[in-house]
């Protein structure tokens, strides 16, 4: 016999997070390194914690991946620049913070037990999280980076660009 | 991906390695410690005919004291240099470097000759090396001939060994008491090759300095005599007297027409001076 589960309303059931990453940038040199990392998600009722745990780090991991590392360049005639893992940069073990993880638990009206889905949370906000804390780290310097992964090379071109356009506005 | 077929040598003594070498005509690649190559090979950038693995030989394992420099044999590992299983002249310069290279697994079978042997510009030993004015002696059955570190990196990849021939050793001078030493480099990741690296020997006593800007896309920067970076004179205030735009100048020498790229660079020669000074 096979069974199935379909929840009374099926349009999805949506989880909350919030990220919050306290980053050191060095702007001469444009070493990004994320000090503290906290998250709080609501994912409903947690059938399985150690599996819900597991899932928001490793989500965190692939975001940290998205924000500081990851990137599928091409030339101008369409050739991809990162065709191995020796050019496609994942983020290891020591890029990956240890994150503080806290819990909220606000029942599904809609599903058994209350859950909801918590697969993909904790990949999404990473890079945001990290790119308003590095945008936070160098506001000083009227620097404001718009692009991902954030690279060295990324960093210290912004604040090139902008003591460039700090001398020719004085 | 798999390498292409090839041959495999593993020869007990240095001889049987370079007449091996020499009949394969340019055909073979050396295999040490494999961290580069064995990528290489599986990657096929690298399709060579015979693969002779050199780790058997005894001879390039040697490290010694001799007439006050330190030899090392071309088969030390970085590990090796980190544990201090060698003896060391550089008052922790060299042991320092080699901690950092990479991660342990790459250290404890990655090799010093490989390493200058690949000559890969991201690479510390290539750096490190050419800061401390060591030298390099080659073997082949024609005989020895040896050469300064930025003499024998002529490019990205490539060195200054003919066919047939080989990394015997590495001759590192002993360094002065009054010598400062500093290197920093600048990783993406953990592990992950540098893409700056700057070196340097700073001797006040004797108004001297080797300054090395490497991981640059070609062979490293190499000032023997770095007077034209700290103002004209090398004295106790060199902290003080580095003048980035000198060394800003000899990156766009070098043709590095990005200027955050340079700009990386001089910041991390910059951390390496004032690791000196500290």
């Amino acid at each position: 016999m096979t069974q199935g589960y379909k929840p009374v309303r099926d349009s999805g059931t949506f989880s909350y997070a919030a990220h919050a990453a306290v980053v050191a940038v060095d702007p001469e040199v444009g070493e990004v390194e994320i000090l503290d990392y906290v998250i709080v998600e609501d994912g409903g009722v947690l059938v399985n914690p150690m599996v819900v745990d597991g899932q928001i780090y490793g989500g965190l991991a692939q975001g940290i991946g998205t924000a500081l590392y990851e990137e599928m360049p091409f030339d101008n005639s369409g050739q991809p620049l990162a065709t191995t893992l020796a050019d496609y940069l994942l983020p290891g073990a020591t890029e990956v913070p240890a994150a503080r993880l806290d819990h909220m638990e606000t029942p599904s009206p809609y599903t058994q037990f209350g859950v909801k889905g918590i697969g993909e949370g904790g990949a999404i906000a990473p890079p945001a999280a990290i790119a308003n804390a590095v945008n936070d780290a160098l506001r000083p310097l009227g620097v404001e980076l718009m692009q991902s992964p954030i690279t060295p090379h990324r960093v210290v071109a912004a604040v090139l660009a902008a003591r460039t356009s700090g001398r020719s506005a004085a | 991906m798999k390498p292409v077929p090839f041959s495999y040598e593993r020869p007990r003594d240095l001889n049987s390695a370079l007449s091996m070498l020499a009949a394969s005509r340019g055909s073979a690649k050396i295999i040490a410690g494999g961290q580069s190559l064995g990528p290489m090979l599986n990657l096929r950038l690298v399709q060579p005919e015979l693969v002779v693995d050199i780790s058997g030989l005894a001879e390039l394992k040697r490290a010694e004291i001799r007439g006050g420099e330190l030899v090392l044999g071309a088969l030390v590992t970085h590990a090796d240099i980190e544990d201090g299983r060698t003896a060391d002249v550089t008052r922790g310069a060299m042991p320092g470097v080699a901690a950092n290279i990479a991660y342990r697994a790459v250290r404890n079978r990655g090799t010093i000759g490989g390493s200058l042997s690949h000559a890969d510009p991201a690479a510390d030993w290539i750096s490190a090396l050419a800061a401390l004015g060591a030298r390099v002696t080659l073997r082949s059955l024609a005989g020895v001939r040896s050469m300064a570190i930025e003499a024998f990196v002529v490019g990205a990849l490539e060195s200054a060994l003919d066919a047939g021939e080989i990394v015997e050793a590495v001759h590192v001078p002993a360094r002065a008491t009054s010598a400062h030493w500093g290197y920093a480099k600048s990783c993406r990741k953990t592990g992950e090759f540098a893409h700056a690296i700057g070196a340097l020997l700073v001797d006040p006593a004797a108004a001297a300095a080797r300054v090395v800007i490497g991981a640059i896309d070609t062979a490293p920067i190499v000032v023997t005599d770095a007077a034209e970076l700290f103002g004209g004179r090398i004295a106790a205030d060199f902290k003080q007297r580095f003048d980035a735009r000198a060394a800003d100048a000899l990156l766009v020498k070098a043709g590095i027409d990005d200027a955050a790229q340079r700009h990386i660079h001089v910041s991390v020669l910059k951390r390496a001076v004032f690791e000196a000074a500290a």
